[in-house]
């Protein structure tokens, strides 16, 4: 909060300040995808992992779905950045950008354990703060997201209703590519 | 009709699992073993990606957090004679003919959807525990079931040797970036309960001087 006053992003009551739309900036940048793109082939996985398409950040490509940006993230993103970045003095700013970004894939690992105790929630919730104030420290031209605000609810739904897999939305998501993929043009068998 | 397919199945069920219990008896004679194999791939039931599956899981993880409370017992006599062996003979070469008659030899395990595969194909890169070191990472030598259960040899990974730590770019985040491992294997093979397998791992060649695997359990 200070530090955002002190930039003059937000007024004295904490209220966002209207600069007119920021300039998208790029935080990995056409040298660091190809990076990506060349661990993705050297990369060894099992073969029942749900590889992230092999060209990440082009749009010919096609979005990701929620299963490939978990792979995308949680390994090959950690695997080329801590290679790359993690060499980096403390003070760097790609190190700080990496670190912050190692809490939130540890967050996120913790959130998908199949079993979770009370100390696994602490630990999420503690890593899941230390990204979001570290997030607000590196991108201060950035808003906090509706997603990124829940994330900070997650911990107390992992304790009343346990591990994810039991509640989460996937099997809907799966059902609305069923009914997507159904054909709407009244034409039998076309 | 009414009422015959319940009593139909039911009736299999039993019989499967009666036979599933005959075939653990010690006393079993041997020309009935080339039968287990056959029986374990007909009544094999794929359950990955349902409720049934997720109860599985939690069983394993139960019993790996009993700390062996339930785990095969690895100390009866075959399969620490087996272990004698891995520890005296560095080459282990020919340990097929070295395992006990009555185990039936797996090319692979299907578990919580995963598939754990012998020899060099990525199924059977592994972390898993060992009674004495931390989680270590190593590859699937061999699988075999005996007794009903089942037994991985594993070929581990070499430690990092301290004078490399400096390589290690991983920030002590291993949870989230991985490690740094050596590429090397040790000689010395290891004998473990399946239960002892925690997970996959992806890896990828950091280095030649010296060889370096960062390892990212999955």
């Amino acid at each position: 909060m200070q530090k955002r006053l002190a930039e003059g992003l937000v007024d004295d009551d904490g209220a966002l300040l209207d600069h007119g739309t920021p300039k998208k900036t790029n935080v990995l940048g056409k040298d660091t995808l190809g990076e990506i793109r060349g661990d993705m082939e050297e990369l060894k996985l099992p073969s029942w992992f749900r590889v992230a398409p092999k060209h990440p950040g082009e749009v010919r490509w096609g979005k990701f779905k929620a299963d490939e940006w978990k792979s995308f993230c949680t390994v090959n993103l950690p695997i080329t950045l801590s290679r790359l970045w993690g060499k980096r003095p403390k003070i760097d700013r790609h190190y700080r950008m990496l670190d912050n970004f190692l809490q939130l894939v540890t967050a996120v690992n913790l959130a998908n354990q199949r079993r979770i105790t009370e100390e696994q929630i602490i630990r999420y919730h503690s890593h899941i703060t230390t990204y979001l104030k570290g997030f607000i420290d590196l991108y201060p031209f950035a808003s906090i997201t509706p997603y990124q605000h829940l994330s900070l609810h997650f911990a107390t739904h992992l304790r009343r209703w346990g591990p994810t897999h039991s509640w989460r939305c996937f099997a809907f998501e799966r059902y609305n590519g069923v009914l997507q993929g159904l054909p709407t043009n009244n034409k039998f068998g076309q | 009709m009414a009422g015959d397919l319940e009593k139909s199945k039911f009736l299999r069920f039993c019989r499967s699992q009666n036979l599933r219990h005959l075939f653990t008896e010690a006393q079993l004679p041997v020309e009935i073993l080339p039968i287990i194999a056959t029986f374990e791939k007909r009544y094999k039931v794929n359950i990955r990606g349902t409720l049934l599956d997720d109860a599985g899981s939690y069983g394993i993880e139960q019993r790996i957090k009993l700390g062996g409370k339930h785990q095969p017992d690895i100390d009866g006599s075959h399969i620490a004679c087996i272990r004698d062996y891995l520890s005296s003979n560095d080459n282990n070469t020919g340990i097929k003919e070295f395992i006990p008659s009555r185990a039936v030899v797996l090319q692979h395990v299907e578990r919580n959807g995963r598939r754990y595969q012998s020899g060099g194909n990525p199924n059977g890169l592994i972390i898993f525990s060992s009674p004495d070191t931390t989680p270590k990472a190593g590859q699937i030598v061999l699988i075999f079931l005996y007794s009903s259960h089942t037994f991985v040899i594993i070929r581990p990974f070499r430690e990092l040797e301290a004078s490399y730590r400096p390589f290690d770019f991983t920030l002590g985040l291993a949870e989230a970036a991985g490690y740094l491992s050596s590429a090397e294997v040790e000689s010395a093979l290891i004998l473990v309960p399946f239960t002892k397998i925690l997970s996959h791992f992806a890896s990828i060649s950091v280095g030649t001087e010296p060889p370096l695997l960062h390892v990212l359990p999955i």
